[in-house]
């Protein structure tokens, strides 16, 4: 996925262009009254016709974004390329903490969810990632629900 | 003056109060943990924390989120000198010069420096709160709705044309995150909107989801497997390397002052804040040092001066988000939020109804400020122990963290499915090279700002030159023109330099 500038640019535009008309058409339902009295619908339909005016504009004018910033020498990420195991694995996570948390509880969502987020590291072995995920779920054990009770079921069926 | 010393004791009778002085106390610690371990951020650290402040009073609460940010400044400083990593942002700058230093064995010396230039900048940053601060308030005590929301703009736009990237796509950043924070129930009318009927929807998006989303999630899948290997050979500090000799000392005296100046400077202008400061000090310093030619090769000056004047900044940045009640970046929207949640309405009229806030966490600056020095000068060992623990332990314990922490927020295990789709949304705008700082910025205002433009609006009876007529609010929004106008006039002056 290595976009130019320029195709960065056409696309980060649309995007924006697409974000403030799908505000604008949902605000086509909301009344959007007077300058003196406004309706709810009218700020945000100001806000969606000048991000699309914006989205034109970083379409058309373009960010000369192409050139090196100085600070773009000094970066923390070695390549930006896409992941998929690791995109796989961090998306996963939070989804298996919301049903498991639901339906099994607080031990197993937080087990689980720390286990496959951390096997989406390409150097992760089982075992490791077995034992982090159990240390971390005893570390929030206590710090969640006995130091900060908070209200979560710590073990629940069904 | 007079008034002001005493209140500033007062301040200190709060903050020495055993429960804020604990809170402080957790909130540098966390700070100093965070920025020293590589890979993580200040950002999602506070929203992961951000729950948990509910709980708890205000001023325990801005305590403790204010000393993560500064806590953070110290730690980001050890990962920069030690392993040639800039994780945090306005510590990058402090690599150049840093990490040479560190190769030639003189990384103690070079951090030892760092903790006198932060001590004293973050020193002048605060001095500089206490005296400006309730003077800005008490001028802007008289502002009327459309100076408010005059000076809103006026700051939502330096916030995203000023910092990094480009100003055109920081601008569409912010205008989303106003558009965000329409989300919900209007004020006025009552009416839901914008919540694609979605009942969980109707409080509008929670704080903590948008920014661990953004902050958190994002930045994880970006980094996952994607991360620099870090270089641990020669991360080895001990105390007694960090003093500096008598001759160090005084090549850095001068860069020090120079780089407070220019961090206090920085911090009067929002939108600019630490990161920029540091670029600045460093390239000022080179240009006013007679050696420019060892900058880049392991220079005292190029630590010295950017770390000084990283820490003046940090601490200058509250002046704007405590007296006038507009952050200057993404950290201090997110402190101002937290000021909210606790119902307290931020705004050039806190310090005379919350002078235990204000004061308070001046005088916690003061106390976290010491902690950081005590914690980081016998400890470091300690710290740079910590540099060693790998990324793949960090983000799935972080995740964890930020699943527990959103839902804790509202007891809402929607809003971790909010978290994990503005996780998405946040990746795919970081692929489309947007900087997603001001979002936030404009999502933390956005309610305050439809407000005041709103009433501006009644109150004029629907006449827009009342934006005009008010000499005030005139003169903010000749700036904002001002600094659209120049950002044009550059943008035109690069294209035809490149065509020339």
């Amino acid at each position: 996925m290595a976009a130019s500038g320029k195709q960065t640019d056409y696309l980060a535009g649309a995007v924006m262009v697409l974000i403030g008309a799908g505000a604008v058409y949902t605000c086509t339902q909301y009344r959007m009254g007077t300058l003196t009295s406004m309706g709810p619908g009218f700020f945000p339909t100001v806000l969606g016709v000048i991000l699309i005016l914006l989205g034109l504009a970083i379409a058309l004018v373009g960010t000369g974004q192409a050139e090196e910033s100085p600070m773009a020498v000094l970066k923390h990420h070695a390549s930006d390329r896409f992941d998929l195991r690791g995109w796989a694995c961090i998306i996963c996570a939070p989804i298996a903490f919301i049903l498991l948390a639901e339906h099994l509880g607080f031990l197993a969502a937080s087990f689980s969810s720390v286990l496959i987020a951390a096997v989406g590291d390409r150097t992760a072995t089982i075992k490791g990632s077995l034992i982090l995920a159990a240390g971390m779920t005893t570390f929030a054990l206590v710090l969640f629900v006995y130091i900060l009770h908070i209200e979560i079921p710590i073990v629940r069926f069904g | 003056m007079e008034t002001g010393f005493f209140d500033l004791l007062h301040g200190f009778q709060i903050a020495l109060e055993p429960n804020n002085l604990l809170w402080c106390f957790v909130g540098v610690l966390v700070g100093n943990i965070v920025g020293v371990l590589p890979g993580m951020g200040v950002l999602s650290a506070i929203s992961i924390l951000l729950p948990i402040t509910f709980g708890m009073k205000p001023v325990a609460a801005v305590l403790m989120l204010s000393g993560i940010y500064y806590g953070a400044q110290y730690g980001g400083a050890i990962c920069s000198i030690l392993l040639n990593l800039p994780c945090h942002p306005p510590h990058a700058v402090t690599c150049l010069d840093g990490f040479p230093l560190t190769k030639q064995g003189r990384g103690g010396v070079a951090l030892g420096i760092t903790m006198m230039g932060s001590a004293f900048g973050a020193a002048f940053g605060i001095l500089q709160m206490i005296f400006f601060a309730p003077l800005v308030a008490k001028a802007a005590l008289q502002f009327g709705p459309s100076e408010i929301c005059m000076l809103m703009m006026l700051g939502l736009l330096t916030g995203s044309t000023l910092s990094k990237g480009s100003p055109l796509k920081g601008v569409a950043m912010t205008v989303l995150g106003l558009l965000l924070s329409t989300v919900g129930t209007d004020l006025e009318s009552g009416a839901e909107r914008m919540t694609f009927d979605l009942t969980d929807l109707s409080d509008g998006v929670e704080l903590v989801s948008l920014s661990l989303g953004f902050f958190g999630i994002a930045e994880f899948i970006r980094s996952v497997n994607n991360t620099a290997p870090l270089n641990l050979a020669y991360a080895k500090v001990s105390m007694a390397d960090m003093r500096p000799s008598k001759a160090e000392m005084k090549t850095a005296a001068f860069p020090i002052l120079r780089g407070t100046i220019i961090g206090s400077l920085c911090a009067c202008i929002p939108g600019t804040g630490p990161t920029i400061a540091s670029f600045v000090a460093y390239a000022t310093e080179k240009k006013v040092s007679k050696t420019p030619e060892k900058f880049g090769h392991g220079s005292i000056a190029g630590v010295a001066a950017p770390e000084a004047s990283t820490h003046s900044a940090v601490q200058g940045d509250f002046i704007p988000t405590m007296s006038l009640g507009i952050p200057g970046d993404a950290v201090m929207a997110l402190l101002l939020g937290a000021l909210m949640i606790q119902g307290i309405a931020p705004g050039p009229q806190l310090i005379t109804q919350h002078p235990d806030i204000f004061w308070g966490l001046i005088a916690s600056f003061w106390i976290g400020n010491l902690i950081l020095l005590v914690l980081n000068v016998p400890m470091i060992g300690i710290w740079v122990k910590l540099l060693s623990v790998p990324y793949k332990y960090l983000y799935p314990s972080a995740i964890l963290f930020i699943c527990v922490g959103v839902f804790a927020a509202r007891h809402s295990m929607f809003d971790v499915g909010t978290t994990l789709f503005f996780g998405l949304a946040g990746y795919a705008l970081l692929k489309l090279k947007f900087e997603p700082a001001p979002i936030l910025l404009g999502f933390v205002l956005g309610r305050h700002f439809e407000e005041s433009f709103r009433r501006a609006l009644l109150l004029s009876r629907g006449d827009l030159m009342v934006f005009v007529e008010r000499p005030l609010s005139a003169f903010f929004l000749f700036l904002c023109i001002l600094l659209v106008g120049s950002q044009i006039y550059f943008y035109l002056r690069r294209t035809r330099a490149k065509l020339a």
